[in-house]
C-alpha cells in the first residue's frame, strides 16, 4: 500500500509539472493564434489535469510523510515541500479563476504564470531527489 | 539539550521565500500586477 502511494505521488508530482508545461504551450499558442480557443483549452487543461494532479500530489505526499520515516515536520526538506506546494496550489486555483475572462491579455499573463510555476515546481521535485540533510528544531 | 544548528541551505530557502513574499506584496500594492484586481480582458 505504501509503495502504491509512493507511485501515485511520483506520477502525480511529475504529471503536475508536465501538465503545467502543456498549459504553457497553450498559453504561447494563444498569443500567436486564436486566443479564445487557447484560453478554453487552458481552462480544460487547468481544471482537468493540473488541479487534480496537484491535489493527488499533495494528498499522497502528506500520507507518505505521515506513514513513513521522514515525518511531516521532522526534516527541513519535507517542510519546504509542504511550504512550497500548498501556496502554489492556492495560487493555481486563484489564477485559474481569472481564466474565466479569456483574451489575449489572459494568454500573456498565463505564459508568465505557467513559466513561473514550472520554475517553482522544480524545487519540490529536486528536494525529493536530493533530500538535503537537516532536521527541524521541533523534532525529538 | 542543544538542538542541531540550522543548515545553510535552509537559511537560504527561508530568505528566498521571504524575498518572494515581499516582492509579490510590493508588486500588488504598487499596482504593477493589476490583473488580479481588475480581471482580465
Amino acid at each position: 500500500m505504501k509503495r502504491l502511494n509512493l507511485l501515485l505521488h511520483v506520477v502525480s508530482s511529475a504529471g503536475w509539472w508536465g501538465a503545467v508545461a502543456a498549459f504553457l504551450a497553450l498559453a504561447i499558442a494563444g498569443t500567436a493564434g486564436d486566443a479564445r480557443a487557447a484560453c478554453q483549452a487552458m481552462a480544460v487543461t487547468g481544471w482537468g489535469a493540473v488541479v487534480p494532479l496537484a491535489a493527488v500530489s499533495a494528498a499522497t505526499g502528506v500520507v507518505l510523510s505521515l506513514t513513513g520515516a521522514w515525518g511531516l515536520m521532522r526534516h527541513w526538506w519535507v517542510v519546504f515541500k509542504v511550504v512550497i506546494t500548498l501556496p502554489c496550489s492556492l495560487l493555481l486555483l486563484l489564477h485559474l479563476e481569472v481564466l474565466g475572462g479569456c483574451g489575449r491579455g489572459a494568454a500573456t499573463q498565463m505564459i508568465v504564470d505557467a513559466a513561473l510555476a514550472l520554475a517553482v515546481l522544480i524545487v519540490p521535485l529536486a528536494l525529493s531527489v536530493y533530500k538535503p540533510r537537516g532536521v527541524t528544531p521541533w523534532t525529538r | 539539550m542543544a538542538s542541531a544548528p540550522t543548515p545553510g541551505w535552509v537559511k537560504i530557502f527561508i530568505g528566498a521565500i521571504a524575498l518572494v513574499i515581499v516582492a509579490v506584496a510590493v508588486l500588488h500594492l504598487t499596482g504593477t500586477m493589476p490583473h488580479m484586481h481588475a480581471g482580465m480582458p
